[in-house]
Formats: C-alpha cells, structure tokens, sequence
C-alpha cells in the first residue's frame, strides 16, 4: 500500500494541506508565579490572529489570601520575559503589584473578562527544589564546563530549569548575562535526581551563579499537550474561548560557580 | 417458541427434487419451483432451491398438478404430472440470454438479483461481480461492498465491515471452511477467484441465515461451482497485475471438477519499470492462489465434494549501496523477508435421510500462517533486526446439519465442534511502538448445538425462530436466541427480527490505528476468560417491487459488549497496530443504521445500490468515540449499459467523511524562569477524540468490456477484453490528517495549523484480457 501512496503523489490525488478553521477570537493566557516575587505578570494574546492585529482587551486580577490585585498593561513589556513573546501574535504584557510576597504552598485565583467570556484558574505554588550538591560554592576548571549536580524536587513540581546568571570573562558579553545550559529542563516524572550541568556554548565563566527553578504540574501539563485530545489534565485556567495555563514556580538555593585558572 | 411451532407442525404430501442447468448439470440456486393443482381448486405452492439445487415445497397440492420452475438466465420450465410426484424430480433448466435484471445482462447461469434473491442476504454472482469496474480484477469481496450493510474501511482493504462491526465479527466461508484472511496485497484484493465463484453471499445478521456461524457480525459465504458435467471447460483472464485460470469438467459419470489458480507477476512487472526508469525502486511481491473441487453426485440429494485452496504472499527484499570503504563491490543493508499465506481443505457430503430430511456433514481445516523477518546492516556484526517472527492459526471443524421440511414450515438442526489454535509470536522489533512484542498461544473448542423453525403462521404471517447453545471450553456456555416475525402482502414483504449472538475470537489488530486502514489480516487468538464478546440486535425490514424496481429498507439497532478494545490512541498514526486481547480494555459498542437498497432495470439499462446512515460508538472505560473507520453516511450506486456486444459499467461511492479529532487552538507556551534560552513554541489543542469529520469520500469507477464470440461453430467460446478506471477523477480522497503548524510562513496571517493528508487510492488504470471456451 506505501506504494499506491508513493503513486498517489504526482497523480495530484493528495489533497494539498488544509488550513484548520481556528477561531480567531479565542484568547492565550500565560502566567507562572515566582515565589519571592512582590510581582506578577500575565501574557495574553490572541494567538490565531496575525501579528499586526491589536491584543485582546483582558480584564484580569489575581486574588491571593485575603487580596485581589487586578491587572494592567505593563509599561515594561518586556516584564513578561519568560512567557512565549517570541512568537508573532498579538499579546500584551499586563502586571500585577502585589501587597505581599509570593509564597511557597499558598494556593492563589485568577479571574478574568475576555473577548468570548469570562474565565478563572487556580493554583497553588510549589515548594522550591532543594539542591544537594554542590555546596555554597564549586570551583570550576577552566577548561571544565560541566558541573554534576544533586537535588531533590518535591512531588508538586513538573518542570525543572536550571539557571545560571552571572559574568564572562571573554568579550561574548558584557556585564551580568544569562548563561545558556544543557539541560535547559529536566521533566520530574521517572527523573533521576543527579544530573550535569554543562555550560551551552562553553563560555569563560568568571564568577556565576547556579539554581533550579522549580514550576507546577499545571505548566508541565500543558506544556505537553501538543497532540493530546480532550479532557486535558489540569492546565490551571478554564473558561470559553481561553486557553493557556496558571501556575506557580519557585527558586532553589543558589550555588555560586567560580573558575579556577588553569595551571 | 420453537416446541409450539413444532407442535404445530403436521406431515402433509410434499414435492422434493433438485433444479440443474440442462448443460452442465451444475445445481442452481435460488431457484423457485411452483406446484399448482390443475384440478376444481386451484391451489398453489411454492419452494426455493439451496444453495445445492434441492428444493422441497410441503403442503403441496394432490391430484394432478403443474411443476413450473425459473431463474435468473434460464427458459421458464414447465411439467404436467397427473400426480404429485412422491420422489424427488430434476429439472433441467436450460440456459437462455437475458436481457435484464440487475447488473449485467449475460448468458444464463445469473444468481438473480442481490437483493431479492435471498431474505437473509446479498447475493452477487460472476455476472455482477464482472459488471463491477475491476480494481485491478474482477474481485468478489468489493463487489459485496455494493451492499450497504458492508462498508470499506479503506480504498486499500476489499473486505467489508459490516453493520458497524470489524472484520474479525465476519468470518469468510468457502464451501463451509473458514478462510482466514483471504486476500492478497494487505487486503488490497480479495483471493479468490472470481471464475471459480457460483455465488457470494453476504449475511449482515448474525440470527437467522448466519445462526450456523456463531459470529458476532454475520458473514461471507462464498460458495463454488461444482463443475460442468457435459465437457471441459476452461476460463481465465490475463491482467494488469496477474493472470487467472479456471478448468472445469467431468470426471467420469456423475463426477465433476474444477482446478482454479491465479499467478501476480507485480514483481516482474515492477521490475521491468525500474529497468526502464518508470519507478525508482520495484516491489519484490507475488501471491498465488489455488483452489481444487471435485464433486460426486450420486443422484437425487446425495451428494459428496472435497475443496481444497492455498495461497500464498511474499516480500522479499534485499537493499544495497556500495561499499565506500573497502573501495569496492556492495554491502548489504537491508534483507527482508516476508511470507504469508492460508490454506483450507473441506469435504461436505449430503444425503437424504429414510424420513426425508436432509442430512449436510461438513469436515473443515483452514490455516493461516506467515514468517516476518527484516534486518538492516546482516553482514555486520551487531545485525540490527527491525522484526522478526511468526505465527500460525489454525480452525478445525465438523458441521452436521439436518434439514427436514414439514408440513407446516421447515426445522433445522445441527451440531458443530470447532477446534481454534493460535500461535502468534513476534519476538523481536524496532517497531515496538507500533508492534510490540508478543508470545500468544492457545487453543479453544467451540461446541455449538444449533435449531431453527421457519414456519407460516396463516396465509399472510410467518415465523423463524432458534437457538443456539455453545460450549467454549475453559471461558463459558453461551445461549443464542433468535426470532423473527415476517408479513407477506401482496407486492411487498415486512420482518422484524431479534437475535444474539457470541465469539470468543478476537484479533490482535487495533482497529484505531492507522495501520488498521492498510492491512486486513486479523490474526486472532480465543479471549482467555469471560466475559465473552456479544452481539445483541434487533432489526426492522420491508421489501417490495413494483415493475423492474426491487426496493430494501432495513433499520437495526446493535449493542456489542465485551470487546476487547484499547485505550484510546493520542495520534492513531503511531497508534499499536497489533496488540495482546488479555491486556485490552473489556469494552462496548453500540450502532445503529438505517439502509436502503434498490435495483432497477431497464432494456440494456440496470443499476443497483444502496445508502446506509449510520451511528457507531465505542465505550472503554468511560469514554465514548465513534470508531475511525466509521462513516456516517455512504451511499453507493453500481450502473451498468449493454450496447451490442460492450458493457460499459460504472460505480459511484459517495460517503462522508471519516471521524477525526478536531483541534481546537494553538497556544503559545514559554520557558517560564528568570532567563537563559527564550524558548518558545506552540501547543495545539485537540478536542474529543474523533468528534471531528475528514473531508468527505468521493469516487467514481468506471468499466468496459467487450465480448467477442469466437466463431459461429466455436459454441461457448469467448474473448472479452477489459478496461477500467478506479477513481476516474482522481478525487483526492483521504485517509488520515496530520496536524502541522507553521508560525512564521506569514506574520499576516498568523500562526497557520494545516492538516497534511494520507491519501486513498489515486487513480489507477486497469486491463486485461479474459477468455472462456
């Protein structure tokens, strides 16, 4: 039969790719809470329309324990760093200033007006991953540019992202950067709890620093719905014509990276 | 039920015989015979012949009677008898050219119409099967998908669901054998002859005319001519794909015989493509079929034949490159080989008993077996198996049945014992995913004691009622009721029946899988333990003609329970083709339908068709789908116009679109975090599972042949060359959709989700050249 399909090419008896019909009007919401943060910042979009298209007009707040803070547009866009603005859809960044600190285990609300309905969500943040080994601090060879690492992650979380953050002693950037690692996630369901770390495009590192972000299964969950049909495990948001997932993140311990000089 | 209308049932003067065709003396089917009393009283009775010929009219009418007979392609026949004859008589039809009814207008030796011809079933015979568009050749099994009980699950499968149900419900019968998988190119052609065929029959019900097989969706039962017992003859095509041949004759006094076989030559053909740059690459594949019968009537009822068929399909393939490294000469990278193939053997005497009832004793081996193996990099060391295995499932079967007709209405009883062996065993795969590794064996008796009453009750209603009591060993004891309630009126008829009905055979195969559309063969083994698979129905029908029209309406509700079914598949592209029945899901289904079926004829014009709506779900644990193979509606009209010698044909399928699951939305999503790799992407949203509809199904097939005489003293002798044209506008019929999604091709359009499509059959031309002297 491969080859009666094989045949079915050039005899033009493919049907060409479909377009799938999306409703234009449904809405993306993305927010992950940071434990420790006085701040939240919501992504909304209307991810079915074309890049040049105004962003929804959403009405949203975040309730926390005994609190309702609603959201506005962001002044700094790019607050909302971290969430899909890569993509070329209309979004706006909104933010939220919080009266306290997000709190590891606290379980917070979102509700929200959008273009088709209403919609709300819940979650609540996980407690922060432990990082085991190394210690305070690890020094690094020069010339070595992985560092094994040992953690523990509580149940509640999905999703592991080690970060680094700190300065080059090359010319590939300047002052305080980002340094992209690999693994850049670790997936918590069947893990091991040791992994290394190796430094992505092995730049000279001249003082770091180390963490693990943790974030809910909510996240984790629709992160890893391409493809899954309905019902979908829980996603943290529901509402008509509103897609996207509510959830929250916390911070492990830092480990500071130092480099030893070679020789 | 069934003791009151024994109770009811009195001996009265019955006429017997058995109706042949005057030349070859082959036994006719579905012919009716009719006993009028010449005398002060017209009365009249009236029989149908089995599918061996005999007939037995009880109640006929004493004195001096008229015996008349007809069927389809034969000179009414007509006999005085002063009185009613108290053996059994032979009538001999003799053949007569026709110039209509359905499909097809031919020289004698017609079934009849498909769907008047039997209550129980839809019957085609050589005339319409050839008056069918070939698909590659004159093919039995898609002729039946005419029906619209019967629904193809893919352009690339012949065999038919029926009803809603899966194949492995619908077990194929050759001369009483069961024939496991009987095609060829993964389904792709039905493997039996069409030159060796008298009739097929498709049983959409699993009571009633399919009560003897025990299936949860009814039947195929093919059956073969006997073999003519005038002289030899000898038919057989030369097409596209494979020649064909079929010889026949007598042996001897009241002994016949018919040899069939079929050769593919796709390799050689394939071959010589590539050679000539056609084809990149040529499909090392060949099948063969052989079916032998030969048959001993030893006059009246009594009768013995003895069947046998093989076939045989195999790949086999060796890839090469050139060896880089050594400078020189090819290596080997790939080697397969595949071989498949069933066989059966059959041996079905029939007598009369001393009380007049028809004895049939059936003694069956059907086989089915194949050997897998591929293999990449085999003269390296650490060869790499892609998939390796085999199995083999065997049937063995006694059936008995006795048939007696009284005076008022006809029993049936029989006993049958079925012994099934599975052995399944694919041990090793690269393609786990998809064929995991399996170790199944085992055996299972079936012991199963069957009777049915077919009875008037008055002038106008009548009655069918049976059970069914089946013993299989190790699972359960299974009781199988039927009943059907029947009303005649003067141009119409009206039934409304209930029946139930189990097995315990389940196949390997997922029919969610994508795979499932491209590959037929049930392998099978017994459900290990209860409960046992079953299918409950009730139907309603009405039939009726009027002039040339015939008209079928039929309404059924099923309920199957106890499937064993798998979880849903996220994408059935990647789905489990083959899996292990003890580790599925104890499952339900339901269907409803209603169909609607009608032929017509006109001078050299006749067509014939069906449409069928329908609703089909599956439940497994909680979650209810429609199956993938599902349509909604199908319709198909089958066309056919005889212009002097030529016959041009034409087939028209129109169905609604597959299930598929709809998508909802695409989402973005990011790295959520402080920082590092601004990793984003998109997430597509699916909805419940195939709540969504493929595009719709359109084909048009179309036919010609030409009969060309060989000569005023060449008698019999035919050349009849063939052309057709399977789905004539290349409708882009599809299969499965795959979901893409492109983001950046077009920032003003936005992200774009595209379905990409499997497609069905393209067009494709076929000819050849059949011959018959």
């Amino acid at each position: 039969m491969a080859v009666l399909i094989a045949v079915a090419a050039p005899g033009g008896c493919v049907p060409p790719p479909d377009p799938v019909d999306l409703d234009p009007d449904v809405i993306s919401v993305a927010i992950v809470l940071v434990a420790g943060e006085s701040h939240a910042h919501l992504l909304a979009g209307y991810p079915h329309r074309p890049v040049y298209d105004p962003p929804p007009k959403v009405a949203a707040g975040l309730l926390g324990p005994g609190w309702r803070i609603p959201f506005t547009v962001a002044g700094d866009q790019s607050g909302c760093r971290g969430s899909p603005m890569g993509l070329p859809f209309p979004k706006v960044c909104l933010r939220a200033v919080l009266p306290e600190r997000i709190r590891e285990g606290a379980t917070y609300s979102l509700e929200g007006e959008g273009p088709k309905g209403s919609f709300t969500g819940e979650t609540a943040v996980p407690s922060a991953p432990q990082l085991l080994d190394p210690g305070d601090t690890v020094w690094l060879p020069d010339s070595v540019h992985t560092i094994p690492i040992r953690y523990r992650a509580p149940p509640e979380v999905g999703t592991l992202f080690p970060e680094m953050f700190g300065t080059l002693s090359d010319d590939t950037a300047s002052g305080l950067t980002w340094i992209d690692v690999d693994p850049y996630r670790l997936d918590l369901d069947g893990h091991a709890d040791v992994v290394s770390i190796s430094l992505y495009y092995r730049p000279k590192i001249a003082k770091t620093s180390l963490h693990l972000l943790g974030i809910g299964w909510q996240y984790t969950n629709f992160r890893r719905l391409h493809g899954t049909r309905f019902p979908w495990p829980s996603v943290g948001v529901s509402g008509e014509g509103v897609y996207g997932y509510f959830d929250g993140s916390a911070k492990s311990r830092s480990v500071q990276v130092l480099v030893e000089e070679d020789g | 039920m069934v003791l009151t209308l024994l109770t009811l049932a009195a001996q009265q003067t019955s006429l017997t015989g058995v109706v042949r065709d005057t030349t070859s003396l082959e036994p006719i089917a579905f012919a009716e015979v009719r006993v009028s009393s010449s005398g002060a009283v017209a009365r009249t009775a009236a029989g149908t012949t089995d599918r061996f010929g005999a007939f037995a009219i009880p109640s006929a009418p004493a004195g001096p009677v008229r015996v008349e007979a007809g069927a389809f392609g034969y000179a009414p026949w007509a006999s005085d008898y002063d009185e009613l004859p108290a053996e059994p008589i032979q009538i001999l039809l003799v053949p007569a050219p026709i110039l209509l009814d359905s499909l097809g207008v031919e020289v004698a030796g017609r079934t009849g119409d498909p769907i008047s011809v039997s209550r129980d079933a839809f019957v085609v015979d050589p005339t319409i099967i050839r008056a069918i568009p070939a698909v590659l050749e004159t093919d039995v099994l898609r002729a039946l998908a005419i029906s619209p009980s019967a629904s193809a699950p893919s352009d690339f499968v012949s065999v038919p669901y029926v009803r809603g149900g899966t194949s492995d419900g619908t077990p194929v019968m050759l001369d009483g054998v069961r024939l496991f998988n009987p095609f060829h190119l993964g389904g792709f052609l039905s493997a039996v002859n069409a030159e060796a065929v008298d009739h097929a029959a498709l049983l959409p019900s699993s009571g009633a005319g399919a009560q003897h097989i025990g299936s949860l969706s009814g039947a195929i039962e093919i059956a073969t001519r006997d073999g003519a017992r005038d002289r030899h003859r000898a038919a057989g095509a030369v097409g596209l794909a494979s020649s064909r041949l079929t010889v026949d004759g007598p042996l001897g006094e009241g002994t016949s015989y018919l040899i069939d076989g079929r050769r593919t030559y796709i390799d050689l053909l394939t071959k010589g493509l590539e050679w000539a740059g056609v084809i990149k690459d040529h499909f090392p594949y060949s099948f063969s079929d052989l079916h032998a019968k030969v048959t001993r009537d030893f006059g009246d009822f009594r009768r013995l034949s003895l069947t046998g068929y093989v076939n045989t399909e195999g790949v086999l393939y060796e890839d090469t490159e050139e060896y880089l490294r050594t400078g020189g000469g090819d290596r080997v990278t790939a080697r397969g080989e595949f071989s498949w193939g069933n066989a059966a053997v059959a041996a079905h005497f029939r007598d009369r008993l001393a009380d007049g009832a028809l004895l049939d004793v059936t003694v069956g081996h059907s086989r089915f077996g194949n050997t897998l193996l591929a293999i990449e990099d085999p003269d390296q060391p650490g060869v790499d198996t892609v998939v390796s295995g085999g199995g083999h499932m065997t049937e063995d079967r006694v059936d008995v049945r006795a048939t007696r007709h009284l005076s008022r209405g006809t029993l049936m009883a029989g006993v049958q014992t079925i012994l099934f062996q599975g052995d399944h065993d694919y041990v090793d795969s690269d393609l786990e995913d998809i064929l995991p590794p399996l170790v199944l064996r085992d055996r299972q008796w079936r012991i199963g004691v069957f009777a049915n009453l077919d009875a008037p009750l008055g002038r106008t209603w009548r009655t069918r009622a049976g059970v069914r009591l089946d013993r299989f060993s190790g699972v359960a004891t299974t009781l199988s009721p039927f009943a059907e309630l029947s009303y005649a009126g003067p141009w119409w008829e009206a039934r409304i029946s209930m029946a139930r009905s189990y097995q315990t055979l389940a196949s390997l195969r997922n029919e969610e899988s994508i795979g499932a559309s491209l590959l037929a063969y049930d392998l099978m083994v017994p459900v290990e333990r209860g409960p046992v698979p079953r299918n409950t129905e009730a139907s309603m029908g009405w039939e009726g003609s009027w002039g040339a029209w015939r008209v079928r309406l039929d309404g059924y509700v099923r309920k199957m329970d106890n499937l064993r079914l798998t979880e849903l598949p996220e994408e059935p592209l990647f789905a489990e083709v083959l899996g292990d029945p003890a580790l599925r899901i104890v499952s339900r289904g339901t269907v409803t339908g209603v169909e609607a079926s009608w032929s017509w004829a006109s001078g050299p014009l006749s067509t014939v068709g069906g449409y069928r709506w329908g609703r089909n779900t599956r439940t497994v644990k909680d979650v209810t789908y429609t199956p993938r193979f599902h349509r909604d509606h199908e319709l198909e009209l089958g066309a056919s116009l005889e212009t002097g010698r030529s016959l041009w044909s034409a087939r028209f399928s129109l169905r609604s679109g597959q299930p598929t699951t709809p998508i909802l939305a695409a989402v973005p999503v990011g790295k959520h975090g402080s920082g590092g790799r601004d990793d984003n992407w998109w997430v597509v949203l699916w909805g419940e599972y195939n709540t969504g509809r493929l595009p719709r199904y359109l084909r048009l097939d179309v036919g010609w042949r030409r009969r060309h005489r060989g000569g005023a003293s060449a008698g019999e002798r035919f050349v009849t060359p063939f052309f057709s044209v399977a789905n004539l506008f290349s409708a882009p019929n599809v299969l499965y959709a795959e979901v893409d999604v492109d983001d950046y091709s077009n920032l003003d359009r936005g992200v774009e989700v595209v379905r990409e499509y499997l497609p069905q059959m393209p067009m494709l031309v076929f000819f050849g050249l059949e011959f018959r002297y």
